[in-house]
């Protein structure tokens, strides 16, 4: 549990760093298909994750693009790796950062990619997707 | 206090503890009904006292229950109870008592009749679980690979522990997360209670207090990380206070059930009680799963009420304690004493035993379950213990206008003869005088299973006991659950009104009076 909600703080800070909000729309990218949203409330913030050993700790890319529907379609471009992990949350209130309740519950929406356990913090393992032979859009559930 | 420190603090919360199982839980679900299933099943065909632990197939309305007796015409308003009440989904059956889903009942007294209605607490859980006929998330005693997402204590939330009304609003109450907001006129769900910004999903625990301002107090608590909540008689919070207790979460934490209220300070009864959820989830069961620390002190946190920090802390020998009666204060030639009533328990046969037996329709003896007094001396920190006797009786109740004053009576259900069938069931009800000690008892007899009863105050009388005592019983002979009446002064004599539903209820844990 303490890992988890660790996690969510290495989230959250990686999310106060400087954020491109430019969509990248250079063709043959792969493109997460972000799925569950509140529509038209807040912003969307995805970190991508190309290595085990900086999941939740540095991303490799990060984004954060106005809440437009339900669903957002996002490309994710130039990137020299085989696999990456995304993980993505709602800011509602516009603070750049997961919020919390004082006992670390998010207060705020929360997804990843692949197939993150159901309970307790998503992992490289369980999210990673394949990215280069990526031939559907990759699939980030809220 | 900071919010760093208060993450290393989480530890015991459902949530947190639920972590464990469902990483774990190796029980996927099988093919063929469970062997808690089919073990109730068999023993429920041949013990009619079992009948209310099947749980309800649906909502539940009655326009008019049938009266025995004379209602009082005074006797007027909406008494609510909530209990778990749902316990099987496909092949599953839930493996602890308290795992069920939450059951909101009203009986809506009009001064001639009395009709009822019982609806389920529509949780996210409660809903997504019965579309799927399945269980998809872990439970308090029952190991469960979640197969929903998990987003924190309320995605697990039964709302099955209380009821009351307070500021036109029905709260259902549970520990470890939300109470959830019903319509008083419905009962319709209308959602999960967040009392303020950024505390979605904080525990909101399912046994408040109101004081004679109309304040409902209330505590929640995360392994060693308290917090306080005071919302006024509009229903909107005054002021929300948080604190850490000095508590082992080796030996505390795993279970602050029920607080009092005095004029100045707000009790927590700490047990030295700990949860295994992830022996639980490897099919453990019992005290191996629920530990009771029999060298570790029963804590009673005393906290003013403006300011929860400067709480004092009066250890008294190990104990299981769910529920206390009232607390008061009083100041004499020692200094400021907070005299408190509470039921104890020096073994965990009732958690851990009898509450996971009667699951899978066995018998396991309660354990004890005793009345106690303490009185907590604050200049000298001192406490001192008194037992009135080893009768068991649980569910304390007393005149609502005393909480948190001097009060002459606490009213429970009670068992004072062996009974050949209700297993953990009481027999009788009890009012005690608690400074004396002397009781008056009445009876139900062998066919009933006696739940907490009430005290209801005769309008525009400020006497105590003036007044009723309410409150339901199952009947094994009838298959069927009434209301008893009693006038609150003389319950020797037997209720003076009695309404019978058509059908049963499933046994529930604690409910309120709001008088109209
Ligand atoms: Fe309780």
């Amino acid at each position: 549990m303490k890992k988890y909600l660790v996690a969510f703080i290495a989230a959250a800070l990686v999310a106060l760093v400087a954020w491109d909000t430019k969509a990248q729309t250079a063709s043959a990218c792969p493109t997460l298909n972000v799925t569950g949203l509140k529509a038209d409330e807040g912003v969307l913030m995805i970190a991508v994750y190309t290595k085990s050993e900086e999941f939740f700790k540095k991303a490799a890319w990060m984004t954060a693009q106005k809440v437009s529907g339900a669903s957002m379609q996002i490309p994710v471009c130039n990137l020299d790796v085989e696999e990456i992990a995304i993980t993505a949350f709602q800011d509602m209130n516009g603070n750049q950062k997961l919020d919390m309740n004082p006992i670390g519950i998010p207060t705020e929406p929360y997804a990843a990619s692949g197939t993150p356990a159901m309970f307790g913090a998503p992992t490289w393992k369980d999210t990673k997707v394949a990215y280069k032979a990526a031939t559907a859009p990759i699939a980030v559930k809220f | 206090m900071n919010r760093r420190n208060f993450l290393s603090g989480v530890g015991s919360s459902a949530f947190v503890a639920a972590t464990g199982s469902s990483l774990l839980a190796s029980n996927g679900f099988a093919n063929t009904p469970s062997i808690f299933k089919t073990e109730f099943a068999a023993a429920a065909a041949n013990n009619p006292y079992l009948t209310p632990y099947r749980g309800a197939a649906s909502d539940l309305y009655c326009e008019a229950l049938v009266i025995e007796g004379k209602l009082p015409t005074e006797l007027r308003g909406r008494f609510y109870r909530n209990g778990p009440s749902n316990f099987e989904r496909g092949n599953e059956r839930y493996q602890h008592w308290f795992d069920g889903d939450g059951m909101v009942q009203q009986f809506s007294f009009d001064g001639k009749a009395v009709s009822h209605r019982g609806r389920f607490v529509q949780t996210n859980k409660f809903k997504a679980e019965k579309e799927a006929n399945q269980f998809l998330v872990p439970a308090f005693g029952t190991g469960i690979r979640a197969q929903m997402r998990v987003a924190g204590p309320d995605s697990m939330n039964t709302a099955n522990t209380n009821a009351i009304e307070h500021a036109g609003r029905v709260l259902a109450m549970w520990e470890g997360g939300s109470a959830f907001e019903l319509d008083p006129k419905t009962l319709d769900t209308k959602s999960a209670v967040t009392w303020k910004q950024g505390w979605e999903q904080m525990p909101f625990s399912a046994h408040p207090k109101l004081d004679p301002q109309g304040n409902l107090w209330n505590f929640g608590s995360a392994g060693n990380a308290f917090f306080v909540y005071q919302i006024d008689a509009s229903g909107k919070v005054v002021k929300t206070q948080m604190a850490k207790v000095p508590v082992d979460r080796k030996t505390h934490g795993g279970m602050n059930h029920d607080m009092a209220i005095t004029e100045r300070f707000i009790i927590v009864p700490m047990p030295p009680v700990t949860l295994h959820f992830d022996l639980m989830a490897q099919g453990k069961t019992g005290s191996e799963v629920l530990k009771l620390h029999k060298d570790a002190p029963l804590r009673i946190w005393v906290a003013p009420k403006d300011d929860i920090s400067k709480a004092q802390i009066f250890d008294l020998p190990h104990e299981m304690v769910f529920h206390v009666g009232n607390a008061y204060e009083r100041t004499g030639a020692s200094g400021t004493e907070i005299v408190m009533n509470y039921v104890g328990s020096r073994d965990d046969n009732f958690l851990a035993g009898a509450a996971v037996a009667i699951m899978r329709g066995a018998h396991k003896p309660a354990g004890e379950s005793v009345m106690r007094t303490v009185t907590m001396n604050l200049s000298s920190g001192k406490a001192a213990l008194a037992t009135y006797d080893d009768t068991p009786e649980e569910f304390p109740r007393l005149d609502p206008r005393f909480i948190g004053r001097r009060a002459d009576s606490l009213v429970t259900p009670i068992s004072w003869r062996a009974r050949k069938e209700a297993d953990h069931g009481f027999h009788g009800l009890q009012v005690r005088n608690v400074d004396s000690g002397k009781t008056t008892r009445f009876d139900y007899g062998d066919d009933f299973i006696v739940e907490e009863h009430l005290v209801v105050a005769r309008p525009g009388s400020s006497k105590e006991l003036d007044g009723w005592i309410v409150g339901t019983a199952f009947n094994a002979k009838r298959q069927k659950t009434c209301v008893s009446v009693f006038d609150a002064s003389n319950i020797a004599n037997g209720p003076i009104a009695r309404a019978w539903l058509p059908y049963w209820l499933p046994l529930g844990f604690h409910g309120n009076f709001t008088q109209a």
